[in-house]
């Protein structure tokens, strides 16, 4: 089964429909050869059998008129009055002598005289002899009665139509005995008349002696090595040839009968179906022939466009949507060609929007995006939100060429983003040089918080080798603010069918965007929320710079300024976060003489802009009185 | 082979100072009566008995056939075979009693033909295969063919012993072989004799010949 298998394995489609179609139609043509052969033989044999009866009869009708004739002949010459004459005379010489001549005008091959009382007077076959009885006394009888006898009968083991007949003069005074051997010679008559072959052989102590037959001598030699069970019909064959056989026992009331076997040659008989199978050979390998030009031509219509089709298939795989398959067939293989042209064409609108979508949206909602179906709504999820703005690019944006000003952006806008996507965030968009980007939706991540920081980080790390080239390009010095908050917000498609946004809003995106102006207050470059903070405090060493108040809210919330990494601020950064939590402390506390002293300290050796913003606020509570209400919380609305 | 029992009842019936008359009766072994059966003295007869030299007898051809069938006669009796056919015939005898010859003839050949042997002669003419005759030629003047009652008349000279026997063409055996009368005894009923009979083989006349039409043939 696993060789068949293996066999059938093909590699190439039309040798697979060769092999199949050649295959079936030997199957059919084995099947219909078989039929024709078996149902030729049995007509065969059975119109044989028929002929061979036929032939029987013919025979035995052959061999009864002949008999006939020879009785007839041995009638007239036993009226011979001559002859009547000369057995008058009882001169024996004279009567075997004229016996002789009478034989011979038959042509006759024996002849015998028999007295009234049986006794052989003159045998020619043995002209010595005489005075036995005569060997057939049941012919003389059948003559006594019927004028006549003729009988089939061997003499001296030859085979001879035996002739008896009264001389009458005019009452029998004896009996003339004629005997007509039947040889090779007579049998070819009867060959000729009946067209079969005929053998006469006698049955001896169960042994067949063959005493005249049609057939070639060599090929008689081992005649009948088995009595036949069936004497209508049997197979016997010779070292050379098979013969369908009738046996036909002739006076079967004679003690050794002979018996005539009439055959015919099998081989010959079928020389019709051997024509016929030529034919049929003739006719397969036609067809064969016919079905392989058939079979090539219908794999090659079929195989040609699957080649096509599987060039384009590789072609496309590599990218190649613009490969057009050209079949010009009407049927289902021009319709596959037709599908997958415009399949192609589908797959290049496709890719086409796969990469619009890409340059639109970040990647990870693109790739969320195609994966579902796109759908309005949104879901509530924890995600943390970025706000960034360029600080005073307004102004510069109102003194440079429009193309360079796009230019500048792009290159800053690619950096950032590259940074977002470094850090898998989702870009949500840009609004002129402002970017917004959130982490922790569409895929949820544990850290979207601390991706977050690191984006800001990297970002302004960034725009620190950018600001270094533009310095030598002669460009202004540009920096960053970036405000981070963390909370539960409403994320989805947002927009219209025709027009959808993956973005996200609430509360939490709000004071993102509004810690990123903080960020001027404070001179610092990035402010995350008090929820930020308590998430990535242990990854960021962060400096808590105030509380605020969003208009409409009831809590305030602490800011804070990511400085660097844990372990990577520098002494001097150190140094001031402990002092400004100090001076904090105090000020909170309403030690303003000591805040007061503390925050000048830090703005004087640290330049600090925060420290700078309480003695300013210092300053404003000392002429006013807003002391009693001092909860060291600052309104960020105002 | 059919044959027939025959027999020969011998009747002794009221007879003469001369002679005594014998009614033979001949029958097969189905009672049916045999005709033209002969009935004959087989034994020397007295000198006394003895006829004087026989007649000539006559046997006929007539419309191609021997009449009679079957002829009695005494040895040394002349034969004349007139041919009263308008063809002519050609009568033989092969027979081993008379072996003789008269080649094709018309009317009445001039020589009767002395019958001198005793036995049995079959007549047959040459150029009919069909026509058969038998001329019985015995010693005895007494002789008789029986009629068709199977019954056949001798007159026989009174106070002589006789042996008869009898024959018929297709004879094949006679039981008893011969009957004896002895002279002086007064004879009542009739004498039998069994015989089997050889089937009649012999050419037959077409029908044509018969006068026959057989129509095509």
């Amino acid at each position: 089964m696993a060789i068949v298998k293996q066999f059938l394995q093909f590699k190439r489609f039309r040798s697979r429909l060769l092999v199949y179609i050649i295959g079936f139609l030997l199957l059919i043509l084995a099947g219909v050869f078989a039929v024709v052969n078996h149902v030729f033989r049995q007509n065969t044999e059975e119109s044989i059998h028929r002929e061979l009866l036929v032939t029987e009869r013919v025979f035995l009708r052959l061999l009864n008129e002949r008999s006939q004739q020879l009785s007839q002949q041995a009638t007239a010459l036993a009226s011979d009055y001559a002859f009547k004459r000369v057995i008058a005379t009882h001169d024996r010489d004279t009567i075997a002598s004229a016996l002789n001549n009478l034989s011979s005008r038959a042509q006759a091959n024996a002849a015998f005289l028999v007295a009234l009382d049986n006794i052989v007077q003159i045998d020619t076959l043995n002209t010595q002899q005489s005075g036995q009885t005569f060997f057939a006394p049941e012919l003389l009888e059948q003559a006594e009665t019927e004028g006549v006898a003729s009988r089939l009968l061997l003499i001296g083991q030859k085979p001879y139509q035996v002739i008896v007949v009264p001389i009458l003069a005019p009452e029998p005074i004896a009996w003339l005995c004629l005997g007509f051997q039947i040889n090779e010679l007579t049998l070819a008559d009867l060959k000729q008349l009946t067209q079969v072959e005929i053998s006469l052989l006698s049955k001896q102590n169960q042994t067949f002696f063959v005493h005249a037959t049609t057939l070639e001598a060599a090929s008689s030699e081992p005649i009948l090595p088995i009595f036949p069970s069936t004497t209508d019909g049997f197979f016997w064959h010779t070292q050379n040839e098979l013969y369908l056989s009738r046996m036909v026992i002739l006076e079967p009331k004679t003690k050794a009968p002979l018996i005539a076997l009439i055959e015919r040659p099998w081989t010959k008989a079928l020389e019709n179906f051997y024509h016929l199978q030529w034919l049929l050979l003739v006719i397969a390998v036609f067809s064969i022939g016919l079905a392989s030009m058939a079979a090539a031509w219908l794999a090659k219509s079929v195989s040609k466009p699957v080649q096509i089709l599987a060039t384009a298939a590789k072609a496309i795989g590599k990218g190649d949507y613009l490969y057009q398959v050209s079949i010009n067939n009407q049927d289902e293989i021009g319709q596959l060609g037709m599908a997958f042209n415009s399949m192609g064409a589908q797959l290049l609108e496709k890719e086409k929007i796969r990469n619009l979508l890409g340059k639109m949206v970040s990647p990870v909602v693109a790739q969320e995006l195609l994966k579902h179906d796109v759908a309005l709504g949104g879901e509530t999820r924890e995600i943390t939100a970025l706000f960034s703005d360029l600080a005073g690019f307004t102004s510069i944006a109102e003194q440079m060429p429009p193309q360079n000003l796009v230019a500048l952006l792009n290159e800053y806008l690619t950096h950032m983003s590259k940074e977002i996507k470094q850090q898998s965030g989702v870009l949500d968009k840009f609004i002129g040089d402002a970017i917004v980007a959130f982490w922790g939706a569409p895929v949820t991540a544990n850290d979207h918080a601390q991706q977050a920081v690191a984006c800001a980080l990297a970002m302004q790390r960034s725009l620190q080798k950018l600001r270094l080239s533009w310095q030598l390009r002669g460009l202004p010095m540009l920096s960053m603010r970036v405000g981070i908050n963390s909370g539960f917000a409403v994320v989805g498609n947002i927009g219209s069918i025709d027009r959808l946004d993956y973005t996200m809003i609430g509360d939490t995106v709000n004071l993102a965007a509004r810690l990123e102006g903080a960020n001027k207050y404070y001179g610092s470059e990035i402010l995350i929320s008090e929820y930020t903070y308590s998430q990535v405090k242990a990854v960021f060493a962060c400096r808590e710079l105030d509380k605020v108040r969003l208009q409409g809210k009831q809590y305030p919330v602490a800011v804070y300024e990511v400085i660097a990494e844990q372990g990577q601020m520098s002494p001097r950064q150190r140094e001031l976060c402990a002092e400004f939590a100090k001076a904090l402390a105090a000020f909170r506390e309403q030690h303003f003489e000591l805040a007061k002293a503390l925050f000048t300290s830090l703005s004087e050796q640290h330049d600090d802009a925060a420290s700078a913003l309480y003695l300013q606020r210092m300053a404003l509570l000392a002429n006013t009185d807003l002391k009693t209400n001092f909860d060291g919380v600052y309104d960020l609305s105002k | 082979m059919r044959s027939k029992i025959i027999s020969i009842i011998i009747a002794f019936m009221s007879t003469s100072a001369q002679a005594d008359t014998f009614r033979v009766k001949v029958v097969d072994h189905e009672g049916n009566p045999v005709v033209q059966a002969a009935i004959f003295v087989n034994s020397q007869v007295p000198e006394s008995t003895k006829q004087p030299k026989p007649k000539a007898v006559i046997i006929d051809q007539m419309d191609k056939e021997f009449i009679n069938h079957v002829t009695i006669v005494r040895t040394g009796t002349p034969v004349i075979f007139p041919n009263h056919d308008q063809i002519r015939h050609h009568v033989y005898s092969f027979s081993v009693a008379k072996n003789f010859e008269l080649p094709l003839y018309s009317g009445t050949p001039a020589k009767p033909v002395v019958f001198d042997q005793a036995g049995v002669v079959n007549l047959g003419c040459n150029i009919h295969d069909w026509m058969s005759a038998y001329v019985l030629v015995v010693d005895s003047p007494f002789f008789a063919l029986t009629d068709k009652q199977g019954i056949a008349e001798l007159n026989l000279p009174e106070g002589h012993d006789y042996v008869l026997t009898g024959w018929h063409p297709q004879l094949k055996s006679l039981s008893p072989e011969t009957l004896k009368v002895a002279a002086n005894t007064v004879h009542t009923g009739e004498l039998a004799l069994s015989m089997r009979l050889k089937h009649k083989a012999r050419a037959t006349r077409l029908p044509t010949e018969l006068g026959q039409s057989i129509g095509y043939r």
